[in-house]
C-alpha cells in the first residue's frame, strides 16, 4: 500500500508543526537531562550539565505551551479536543481500543476517520486532553516551584518525577501509534508537509 | 484576517517571552551579586555543647563533655604523617590535621572566653602544634584545651564571606546549597582519629566514671591502632542556622539508669553497685565473663535481661524506687580539622549520586546491642526523637526519619518503590508495544488483501 499527499485536505497548520516538533525534541532532551537528574552519571556525566539543559529545555517546553495555547484559543482549533457526537462517548472508548487491542491486525479501517474538523478519535482525546490540560501544567508549575528555589517542596519533586515518568512512557505509546496510519509513515509525513496522507488508489479514484 | 491577528500576537508573545526569560537571567544574576549568608554580626554564639548548655545530661563531668566535644577532632598545624600517635597508613597521610592551625589561626581567633569571663580574653598561652605531640592515646580524650570554650564561637562567614562568594562561580544554585548545607559538610570529611561513641553510664567503674567505646579505634593490636573514622553527615540545628543544614557530625549516645524522671547520678550508682571500691559479688557473676574481678567495656554493657536484673535489684536496694534503662544519643557538630581547600568536597557527584544516596541515608549505628527499648535520640531543630530502630540487634540512626520538607537532595527523588514502578512500566510498555508491533507484521498480509 502507498500514500499520496492530498494537498486539498491541510490536517497541520504550519504553527501546529512547528510546535509539535519543538515540542518532541525538547521532551527527548527533558527525558535525557531529566534520568540523568534522577540517576546521576546514568547519561549525561556531568551533573551541572544535566542540571543546566534540564532547565533551559524546561523554559522551551513552558513559551512553546504558551504559544500552542494561544494559537489554539484564538484560532478556535482548540475544538478539535472537545468530545463530539460522533465520538460515541462512552462506547467510542471501547470500540477504539477493541481496534487497537484486536482489530488492529487484520483491518485497515479505523473506526474514526481522522479530519481536519475531528482529527482524533475518543481514546486520543482522552489521553491528549489528560497530557494538555493536566500533565503539562502541572509539569510546568511544579518544575518552577523546584527550579526556583522551593526546594521544600518535596510533594512538587515527587508528583514532577512521577508525571516526567508518565511523559516517559507517553513519549513511546505516541511514536509507537503513530506507525500505525494507512502506511508506517504515513502520520509522520502528515506531521512534516502537513497535509493529509491518502492512499494511492483511492486518490487517484477520487481524481477520475 | 483573524489568523494574522493570531499570528502577530504569537509574535508579540514570543518576543516577550525572550525579553522575559532575558531579564530573569539578568535578575539572577544581579540576586547572586547580593547574595546574603546568614548575617553574622561579630561573634555568634554557636554552642552545640548540648550536655551543658541544655542540661539534657545534667550528670555528665566536664571531663567528658570536653572528651565529646572532641570527636575526633585535633587542632595542629602538625601533618598527620608527622604525628606520634598509631595512626593507620600514616605515611601517606602528607596533610595536616587542620588547616587553621597550620596557617597560625590560633584558639582565640575564634573562641571567646568563658561566659562568666566576658571580659577578658581567652587564656590561651601554650603553642598549637605542643597538643598532638604529646598526647598518646591515653591522653587524647583526658586533655583539656585550654581555657577556651564552645560558649561563643565565630562562624566560618565571620571570617570567609569573601571566599563563600566565590563558590557561586561554580557551584550552581549557590544560596539554596549555602542555605541546605554547613560549610563543614564539604570542608570536613574524614577524621584521622578516634572519638567517644558511646557513654555507659548505667554501671560506672569504682572512680565513679563510665564505661566509654570509641569510634575509629581498634584496640586489638599491642598498640591501639588509630583507624580513624568518617563524620556522619546528618540533618540537624546548629545553633547560628535558620533551618535544619547537612552537617558533619558524631553521634554520641549515654547509657543511664532513670527513676521516673529523675536520672540516677555515678555517686548513687557506686554506692549501689560497689562495697566501698570492690564491686558488688552479684555483679560480678552477671559482667565479668572472663573472671578476672576487673570489668571491660564489653563485660560492662547491658546486653542480657539477666544483667539488668541484678543491676536493679541492687538499684532498689539502694533506694531507687523504679530504676528504668534510657539511651539518649544526638550529634556532636565536627567544626575542626578544616582540610585544605584542595582536599574538600568539590564534585556535584559526591552528594548528587545513587552512592551519596545510599551514604546520606546509610543509618547510623549507635549501639551495638538492644539494652532497652527507651530511647531518645535528640536532633536540634527537630520536636519529634523517636529517630531510632533496631537492626540485626543494633540500634541504629534511622536518618530516612529525620524531617526532610526542610531540605530536597535530587537523590531524593530515588525512592524505591516509585523507580521500581516506573521501570516495571516502562518495560510493560516496550514488551507490550513490541508484542503488537509483531503481531501487526505477522498479519500485515491479511490486512493488505483487505
Amino acid at each position: 500500500m502507498k500514500t499520496q499527499k492530498n494537498t486539498s485536505v491541510i490536517m497541520f497548520t504550519l504553527i501546529e508543526r512547528i510546535w509539535h516538533w519543538v515540542q518532541a525534541f525538547s521532551m527527548i532532551m527533558l527525558t535525557i537531562s531529566g534520568i540523568s537528574l534522577h540517576w546521576p552519571g546514568v547519561i549525561i556525566k556531568s551533573m551541572e550539565s544535566a542540571s543546566s539543559m534540564h532547565h533551559l529545555f524546561g523554559y522551551i517546553v513552558t513559551i512553546n505551551f504558551v504559544i500552542w495555547l494561544i494559537y489554539m484559543i484564538f484560532t478556535k482549533r482548540i475544538k478539535i479536543y472537545f468530545p463530539k457526537k460522533e465520538d460515541e462517548y462512552p462506547m467510542g472508548l471501547f470500540k477504539q481500543a477493541k481496534f487497537y487491542l484486536f482489530q488492529i491486525y487484520t483491518s485497515n479501517k479505523h473506526p474514526y476517520h481522522a479530519t481536519p474538523e475531528n482529527r482524533m478519535n475518543p481514546l486520543q482525546k482522552v489521553a491528549y486532553i489528560s497530557v494538555m490540560f493536566i500533565a503539562m501544567p502541572a509539569q510546568i508549575i511544579t518544575g518552577f516551584l523546584l527550579m526556583n528555589g522551593s526546594m521544600s517542596v518535596h510533594s512538587a519533586l515527587i508528583i514532577h518525577l512521577i508525571i516526567g515518568a508518565f511523559f516517559v512512557l507517553f513519549l513511546f505509546g505516541h511514536i509507537y501509534l503513530a506507525t500505525t496510519g494507512h502506511t508506517p509513515l504515513a502520520l509522520f509525513k502528515e506531521m512534516i508537509h502537513g497535509f493529509e496522507e491518502k492512499v494511492v488508489d483511492n486518490f487517484k479514484k477520487d481524481e477520475k | 484576517m483573524k489568523a494574522k491577528f493570531t499570528n502577530k500576537l504569537i509574535i508579540l508573545f514570543m518576543f516577550l517571552s525572550v525579553f522575559a526569560y532575558s531579564s530573569q537571567s539578568h535578575k539572577n544574576k544581579i540576586e547572586k551579586k547580593k547574595l546574603q549568608f546568614n548575617k553574622v554580626n561579630g561573634l555568634e554564639t554557636r554552642h552545640n555543647n548540648l550536655v551543658k548548655n541544655e542540661k539534657i545530661l545534667p550528670f555528665v563531668s566536664e571531663k567528658y563533655n570536653s572528651a565529646i566535644l572532641k570527636g575526633g577532632q585535633v587542632f595542629t598545624n602538625k601533618k598527620v604523617s608527622e604525628s606520634r600517635m598509631n595512626i593507620k597508613n600514616k605515611k601517606s597521610k602528607n596533610y595536616v590535621f587542620d588547616i587553621h592551625a597550620s596557617k597560625d589561626v590560633g584558639c582565640v581567633k575564634c573562641h571567646s572566653s568563658r561566659p562568666q569571663e566576658k571580659n577578658k580574653p581567652a587564656n590561651y598561652t601554650s603553642k598549637i602544634n605542643t597538643l598532638i605531640d604529646q598526647a598518646g592515646i591515653d591522653s587524647y580524650l583526658g586533655k583539656k584545651h585550654n581555657n577556651v570554650e564552645a560558649f561563643e564561637v565565630k562562624t566560618c562567614i565571620d571570617c570567609h564571606k569573601k571566599d563563600v562568594k566565590k563558590h557561586e562561580a561554580w557551584l550552581p544554585a549557590t544560596s539554596n546549597h549555602m542555605d541546605k548545607m554547613s560549610c563543614e559538610t564539604c570542608h570536613i570529611s574524614n577524621r584521622d582519629m578516634f572519638t567517644a561513641k558511646s557513654f555507659n553510664y548505667a554501671l560506672v567503674n569504682d572512680s565513679e566514671e563510665p564505661f566509654i567505646s570509641y569510634l575509629g579505634l581498634d584496640s586489638k593490636p599491642k598498640r591501639p591502632l588509630i583507624v580513624g573514622f568518617k563524620a556522619n553527615n546528618i540533618w540537624y540545628k546548629g545553633q547560628s542556622d535558620k533551618n535544619i543544614k547537612i552537617k558533619p557530625a558524631n553521634m554520641v549516645s549515654f547509657l543511664v539508669w532513670k527513676d521516673n524522671d529523675k536520672f540516677i547520678d555515678s555517686k548513687l550508682l557506686k554506692k549501689a553497685f560497689y562495697n566501698e571500691d570492690i564491686l558488688n559479688s552479684e555483679i560480678l557473676k552477671a559482667f565479668d565473663k572472663n573472671n578476672d574481678e576487673k570489668l571491660s567495656v564489653k563485660e560492662a554493657n547491658f546486653d542480657s535481661e539477666a544483667k539488668k536484673v541484678v543491676a536493679i535489684k541492687l538499684l532498689k536496694a539502694a533506694g531507687v524506687k523504679n530504676p528504668k534503662l534510657k539511651l539518649i544519643s544526638f550529634p556532636v557538630a565536627l567544626q575542626h580539622n578544616v582540610m585544605p581547600k584542595e582536599m574538600s568536597i568539590k564534585s556535584c557527584e559526591s552528594c548528587h549520586s545513587v552512592k551519596s544516596k545510599s551514604d546520606l541515608y546509610k543509618d547510623a549505628e549507635l549501639l551495638d546491642y538492644v539494652p532497652t527499648n527507651d530511647i531518645d535520640i535528640i536532633i536540634p531543630g527537630t520536636k519529634k526523637v523517636k529517630f531510632a530502630k533496631i537492626v540485626n540487634g543494633k540500634i541504629v540512626l534511622d536518618k530516612n526519619a529525620l524531617p526532610k520538607e526542610h531540605l530536597m537532595m535530587v537523590t531524593d527523588t530515588s525512592d524505591p518503590l516509585i523507580d521500581k514502578m516506573a521501570i516495571f512500566l516502562f518495560l510493560a510498555t516496550i514488551l507490550g508495544l513490541l508484542g503488537h508491533g509483531v503481531l501487526r507484521i505477522m498479519f500485515s498480509s491479511k490486512r493488505n488483501k483487505e
